[in-house]
């Protein structure tokens, strides 16, 4: 007879069995990664040194409301060392700020780059849709993505374009992204071990072992005939890149990751926007998970199949395991519940906490910043950052479940930065010089 | 004798000078005593000089027994302490029944026997219902002044007990009706029928003589053509100073009253539901040495005795007081007086140290007390009542009972005999106990319970966290632990009450399956198994299938999930000690970039 107590202790085991296989999977993954990245950087080092003629490139920047951001992103795309023509159009979404103007003033001063207005009827409709407009006046076969305050590094475009020509099935090949105000505050520090958490592990890991990559939404290069294929981004996605992704690998395609391709972007500096932003991720992603995952048996890429599998896994079960794990310990600490399960379950905790940390140390040392305050900040995030992820997933199932549905622009709201210090930090990593405008 | 200030004089003459001391030297302690039987000063041995011993830890480590008895009287307590503070009490000094009196049962309130009752079997304890019949409860007594039983004189007999005349056929049977009611309701695990007979504390004082109510004075003259009350009339010829004859047939017919109720008590409680769980005392006076005694009260002893025939009943002699010489053969004794008429084995002893009537008409106290139970060789031993034990005497109660000798072996271990089983004192660092080379799970709250006989005693380190028997109220014969739980045999003349450290989800007696433990009780460590009377053998499984599977299943999850933090930190390790050498030579990228484009 199972009694309430038993119960307990089964809950308990579960949720310990489910988070470290998750524990386990990263540990794979983080294995995976540094192949990865051994086997990326002698290929792009051997791309460069090679050489060969490139094709011309369409830049797309999508940009509502960007008069903060969209002259410093200018600013870098214009200075890309890239050898072939490049094609730089912003699409204006319906900016009510000085977005169009100050593109403009640039436009006068570069001809590559141009400006593209939605139509009224149009506007507002999402990244998606500004995406989906722009590619039909877009004049190259090879389009290039970046968010409207990116930075990319000069040469990141030609590392990309140069890995997507050497496998005619490739379809896109993406680049890492950067956290440009890392050292804003904490919250900033945290989402740059995170953002390089999530490169160098999941998706560099991913690529090595399962030859699987998703699109992240800025920094890569894609097949026109590739969307056309795919009849573009969908517009009711919110995490269109996601999306995409899927649909790539559904008819057979592939995409690579390059991490010697940087850009550096902005990250929310306050946690009201990082958890609308995050919110909106997690969203995107149901979305995502109801629109493939009773067909995801089918695809070609059962890994991706599987990863499809997993954001239900990663958003459901594992919350519920978590959310088991810090019930019980809660219920323990404060006298409410005794779960005599014989073991040493004191050091089980640690080891996830010391993986977790040394998980963190190890991507930051492949940037060359494995400083001992990293260390600190990876054993703050684990017990702050972390667990504000459970709030996240909590408002993202509420959404789901209560709130309104539909794609629209939510835009992450941009902070305004001191174009010196930006400098300063680009110079020091030698990207983002000269400029146009 | 030179004390020096720092000394403790415990006893010291009318002149002051120091009979007994305690003095530091060094790392030890030196007694100094002029006391009997150590030198000729005062008038006689330093009764709690074990006592003081203790308090300067000079006494070293004794076996204990559970077999202690008290009575305990609710009413009588002059010190009104918490059930749980007497219960823990008596639990901690070896006390295994408890003789608690059954008549608090009032017009507006009952004493609460159940909680006595489940804090007893909570510590291996058993609680009889002390019946001191012709008393009844104030309740039943209020309610029918009719039965109330009456002197010759035509007045209510006065006295402690609320007497009832149980010669009227109404009364008994009311009487029988409460009995069942109070057994009924309550889960008492035996009943003492106590010193029922008649009052009557000499002829000389009839107001004290019963049976004199109308039933009884009816039936008497049905039997023998006259009123008894004229046995004590001074007018009346058959006045008892005067007729020998009218005397002695009262007499008789008293005797066959209180051997006739006896029989017809025995028999009912023998058939009330749930009878064969539930032990049966007759306390009885001691008639072999207060023969006028006996007669007074009305009590056949021989033929009371020898009712335990029919109903196998433990039979407890009551403390003579005076009557019985003093020392430490008083007890031997007794059981010599009685070995004709009951089997030693149902021979249980009561002292009564309610009043100075010790040795030299002293309060029976100290070593003469210690003595005296050390003199029961391990019988069961009814101490009457449990409140007038003064504090010094609990702690060696228990080991005066126990009746055995522990002697270190040269290997290591000690060796055990005793006749009926004890408890021995763990070392506080050594919890893992052997018994003749096996482990040992009859393991309690700082002590063993050694099986009797004689026993090779080991004790090494830390025990297991496996199911135990932290206590028993009977000894344990054999225990070991099987899979998923505990076996143990175990002898008990009552049902016995086993206190395992886990709960069992199944238990099988003799391969029967039978009633699991009862809940833990708040703040107690064990959970209670009641087991019948007899010798048994039990398997509690204190684990079922899911905990079982959950245990081992935590225990390999956890031990591997450590093992592999282990290897997946040595691995990252590795990976970043890799990582940050490639980052020293500088990453392949940037370092071709230049070269390139010059």
């Amino acid at each position: 007879m199972i009694t309430a107590g038993v119960a307990i202790q089964i809950a308990f085991l579960a949720a310990v069995i489910l988070i470290w296989l998750m524990i386990a999977y990263q540990v794979v993954m983080t294995a995976g990664g540094f192949l990865h990245r051994l086997r990326s950087a002698r290929l792009t080092a051997d791309l460069l040194r090679v050489g060969g003629t490139l094709p011309s490139v369409s830049i797309l920047i999508p940009a509502r409301n960007e008069e903060l951001v969209i002259r410093e992103t200018l600013r870098a795309v214009c200075s890309l060392s890239y050898p072939q023509s490049l094609e730089i159009i912003v699409i204006d979404d319906g900016s009510t700020d000085r977005t169009a103007e100050l593109v403009e003033e640039v436009a006068t001063s570069d001809r590559r780059v141009r400006l593209l207005r939605l139509p009224l009827a149009e506007q507002g409709r999402g990244k998606s849709h500004a995406l989906n407009h722009a590619r039909r006046h877009a004049t190259h076969d090879l389009l290039a993505v970046y968010d409207a305050d990116n930075r990319p590094q000069p040469e990141s475009l030609e590392i990309l374009v140069r890995r997507l020509l050497i496998d005619g099935r490739l379809a896109a090949v993406l680049g890492k992204f950067r956290t440009l105000n890392h050292s804003r505050n904490l919250l900033t520090a945290f989402i740059n071990l995170e953002t390089l958490a999530f490169q160098w592990i999941v998706q560099a890991g991913r690529c090595a072992l399962f030859g699987v990559g998703t699109l992240p939404g800025t920094n890569f290069v894609i097949r026109r005939q590739v969307l056309e294929e795919c009849d573009g981004w969908d517009e009711r996605a919110v995490t269109e890149d996601t999306e995409l992704s899927v649909r790539i690998y559904q008819r057979g395609w592939r995409i690579d990751f390059a991490p010697e391709a940087v850009s550096w972007e902005e990250e929310p500096e306050t946690f009201g926007v990082w958890l609308r932003q995050r919110t909106r991720w997690v969203t995107g992603n149901f979305y995502v998970m109801r629109k493939f995952l009773f067909t995801s048996w089918r695809f070609p890429n059962k890994f991706l199949a599987l990863q499809i599998l997993s954001l239900s896994i990663l958003y459901y079960l594992f919350l519920l395991a978590v959310l088991v794990s810090h019930g019980v310990f809660l219920a323990c600490v404060t006298g409410w519940l005794r779960v005599d399960i014989p073991g040493p379950y004191t050091l089980v905790w640690a080891g996830a906490f010391l993986l977790f940390v040394a998980e963190l140390f190890l991507v930051t040392a492949y940037e060359g910043e494995h400083r001992l305050r990293q260390i600190g900040l990876a054993a703050l995030m684990y017990l702050s950052y972390c667990q504000a992820w459970l709030l996240v997933v909590f408002r993202a199932l509420w959404n789901e479940y209560f709130g309104k549905k539909g794609s629209q622009w939510d835009k992450t709201i941009r902070f305004p930065s001191a174009p010196s210090i930006q400098r300063r930090r680009a110079a020091s990593r030698g990207g983002m010089r000269g400029g146009c405008g | 004798v030179v004390c020096e200030e720092s000394d403790e004089v415990l006893a010291a003459g009318e002149d002051g000078v120091p009979l007994l001391t305690v003095s530091s030297r060094g790392r030890g302690k030196v007694l100094y005593s002029a006391l009997p039987p150590f030198g000729a000063g005062g008038a006689g041995p330093f009764t709690y000089l074990l006592s003081k011993l203790k308090d300067h830890g000079l006494v070293a480590p004794a076996c204990r027994s559970k077999a202690l008895e008290v009575y305990f009287d609710y009413g009588e307590r002059q010190n009104q302490i918490s059930k749980e503070e007497l219960v823990e009490l008596w639990s901690n000094h070896g006390v295994r029944v408890i003789h608690a009196a059954a008549w608090h049962d009032y017009s507006n309130w009952t004493y609460e026997y159940d909680e006595l009752l489940e804090l007893a079997h909570q510590n291996s304890m058993l609680v009889y219902a002390w019946l001191s019949l012709p008393g009844v409860s104030e309740k039943l007594w209020e309610a029918h002044p009719e039965w109330r039983e009456k002197n010759p004189l035509g007045g209510e007999v006065k006295g402690r007990r609320k007497a009832v005349s149980l010669v009227d056929p109404a009364c008994r049977e009311a009487v029988k009706k409460w009995i069942a009611d109070l057994l009924g309701r309550y889960p008492f695990d035996g009943v003492n029928l106590a010193g029922l007979s008649f009052s009557g504390e000499t002829l000389e004082k009839p107001e004290t003589l019963a049976p004199f109510s109308e039933p009884a004075r009816h039936e008497f003259h049905e039997r023998h053509g006259f009123d008894p009350r004229e046995l004590f009339s001074e007018e009346s010829p058959r006045f008892w100073k005067r007729s020998q004859q009218d005397l002695q047939t009262f007499l008789a017919w008293r005797k066959h009253w209180t051997t006739s109720l006896h029989a017809e008590l025995l028999e009912y409680l023998s058939k009330l539901p749930g009878a064969e769980q539930r032990a049966l005392v007759v306390s009885v006076l001691d008639a072999a040495a207060n023969p006028a005694a006996a007669d007074l009260a009305g009590v056949d002893q021989q033929a009371v005795l020898a009712l335990q025939k029919t109903f196998p009943f433990q039979v407890q002699i009551m403390d003579a007081g005076n009557a019985r010489p003093w020392g430490a053969g008083r007890l031997q004794g007794v059981l010599q007086d009685y070995s004709g008429l009951v089997d030693p084995a149902d021979l249980a002893f009561q002292i009564d140290i309610t009043q100075a009537v010790g040795p030299g008409n002293r309060a029976l106290t100290g070593i003469p007390l210690y003595l005296l139970l050390e003199g029961a060789g391990g019988r069961p031993l009814a101490i009457y009542s449990e409140e007038s034990i003064v504090d010094a005497d609990w702690p060696f109660l228990a080991p005066s009972l126990a009746g055995a000798t522990a002697t270190p072996t040269g290997s290591g271990e000690l060796s055990i005999t005793s006749r009926s089983g004890v408890r021995f004192p763990l070392a506080s660092d050594r919890r893992l106990v052997r018994i003749g080379g096996k482990l040992w799970p009859a393991v309690g709250s700082g002590e063993v319970l050694v099986p009797p006989g004689e026993q090779r005693l080991e004790m090494t380190g830390q025990a297991e966290d496996g199911a135990r028997i932290l206590d028993a109220s009977c000894p344990i014969l054999e225990a070991e632990v099987v899979s998923r739980g505990i076996r143990f045999a175990y002898q008990s003349r009552d049902q016995a009450w086993v206190l395992l450290s886990r709960e069992a989800v199944e238990v099988e007696i003799d391969g029967r399956a039978a009633a699991r433990t009862l809940p833990r009780a708040e703040g107690r460590h064990g959970w209670p198994l009641r087991c019948p009377p007899g010798r048994h053998d039990v398997v509690a499984i204190t684990e079922s299938l899911p905990q079982f599977a959950v245990r081992v299943g935590g225990l390999a999850l956890s031990g591997g999930i450590v093992v592999f933090s282990g290897a997946a930190l040595g691995v990252i390790a590795l990976l970043f000690l890799w990582a940050r050498r490639s980052h020293r030579r500088g990453p392949a990228r940037p370092a071709l970039m230049p070269e390139r484009r010059a």
